[in-house]
């Protein structure tokens, strides 16, 4: 047996590969030549020591920076959907039937002014922040507000309001958190949900009021420097359900308050 | 099974369901952790290594064909962040990198004599050059069979087989030199 021939079928071997006629070509080099036995052992040695060494595990916390990540990157990459703001906000004057007559006029006039204040972008001002699912900036209320309202409170500390609802949607819960007082600036607001019934979807926060956010398996906090609405979606996963507890903190001081995430569920 | 599940996970995640990617995610944090833990040895690099395959896959969904089996094309994007990491790196490498560069083996045993201090496996891998790296982190780290490397390294199978066969030779004459087999 050549040289070439040996390493190949050697490899053959050990990969599982080689056909019964050329393992017992093999078997007959092996019993003939010392230094092919010696060098095959080595490599059979080198298959062990490779198999054998294993995975690591992922390190904590990987999944949840690459979600993080991924949401830092839709946040540069998803463009404004204008179209979207001036179907809505046509939609919702067209809704109004004391409206209709003037809109032959108006429409001319305001949609003109509208197409120039966004194409110069005066009217498209707030910072828009989303996971992949949701468009559009200044745009009125749409599906997420258009939930069932499962439950509302209000958490009020240092002069900074926060009232947060949630609402029922087709296959999860909406967090809607508003917030207003001047005070805002440094405090944060933490969302905590059970992992096992919910899973985060898409993040919207409008306008321009969050500095820093982290989105995980079972949170999201973020900072506040001013008002604004912010909506987090969120998935069933199970039939199972818990309530979502939020905190308001500034500084040292905190306030907490649970929502329901399912009619069923007492508070 | 698991490939049809994948495949649909991929097109689902493709058409912006988050949570199919979310699964996509979980399914290949380790193989794809572990991929740049064996190519860089170095656990921060491959954390980061890691996180960056998965936003280019987010960044690169778009472009994927279901036609194609998801597992190769994110096995392809991870060999490419490794090769991309490491030219990266290179310039700040004071060893010479080209160590045991393909078509160098017949020095093999001279220059694993630089290795004596050196006792992992770890270390004899990255003491291989990274083309004979990465097929042996395919074959015995990730479980791929020859066909499935060449699919993701963009190689013909026969050029897989042939830098395979030559790494192993390497990597027995790395860990003979330094007792490892005798252990």
């Amino acid at each position: 047996m050549n040289r070439k021939d040996f390493e190949r079928i050697a490899n053959d071997e050990l990969d599982g590969a080689a056909s019964p006629a050329e393992s017992e070509v093999l078997r007959r080099h092996l019993a003939e030549s010392a230094d092919a036995r010696e060098e095959f052992e080595a490599l059979r040695e080198v298959f062990l020591k490779l198999d054998n060494a294993g995975l690591e595990e992922a390190p904590p916390g990987l999944r949840q920076s690459v979600l993080h990540a991924t949401v830092a990157q839709r946040r540069e990459m998803t463009p404004v959907n204008r179209n979207d703001w001036v179907k809505a906000f046509l939609g919702g004057l067209l809704q109004v039937p004391n409206l209709r007559g003037a809109m032959t006029f108006a429409s001319g006039l305001g949609v003109g002014a509208a197409a120039i204040a966004i194409v110069t972008g005066s009217l498209v001002g707030g910072r828009h922040v989303e996971i992949p699912g949701m468009t559009g900036t200044m745009a009125p209320p749409r599906s997420e507000s258009a939930g069932r309202i499962l439950d509302s409170r209000t958490l009020e500390l240092n002069g900074i309001k926060v009232t947060a609802d949630t609402r029922r949607t087709a296959d999860g819960v909406i967090l809607r958190i508003e917030t207003t007082g001047t005070g805002a600036g440094g405090a944060k607001i933490t969302a905590a949900f059970d992992r096992g019934a919910l899973l985060p979807v898409t993040l919207r926060m409008d306008p321009r009021s969050a500095d820093e956010f982290e989105i995980g398996e079972s949170s999201l906090w973020f900072t506040l420097s001013g008002a604004g609405v912010h909506t987090l979606t969120l998935r069933n996963e199970s039939a199972h359900s818990a309530p979502l507890d939020l905190e308001l903190r500034a500084g040292e001081e905190a306030v907490r308050a649970s929502l329901r995430t399912d009619f069923s569920e007492s508070r | 099974m698991v490939e049809l599940d994948e495949q649909a996970l991929a097109e689902q995640a493709k058409r912006g369901d988050d949570r199919a990617f979310t699964r996509l995610v979980e399914m290949y944090e380790r193989v794809i952790y572990n991929l740049a833990l064996r190519m860089t040895n170095d656990r921060e690099d491959a954390r980061d290594i890691a996180q960056t395959v998965f936003v280019k896959a987010f960044q690169k969904l778009r472009s994927f064909d279901p036609r194609y089996r998801f597992f190769s094309w994110i096995y392809r994007i991870g060999v490419n962040e490794c090769l991309n990491h490491r030219a990266r790196s290179r310039r700040h490498e004071e060893l010479d990198p080209d160590l045991m560069s393909e078509g160098d083996e017949g020095d093999a045993d001279e220059r694993a004599c630089t290795l004596l201090r050196s006792e992992a496996i770890e270390d004899s891998l990255m003491n291989l050059s990274v083309d004979y790296r990465t097929v042996i982190i395919l074959r015995h780290f990730l479980e791929l069979n020859q066909a499935e490397m060449a699919q993701i390294l963009e190689l013909p199978e026969k050029t897989v087989k042939s830098r395979l066969h030559t790494a192993r030779q390497l990597m027995a004459g790395l860990l003979g030199r330094r007792g490892i087999h005798q252990s």
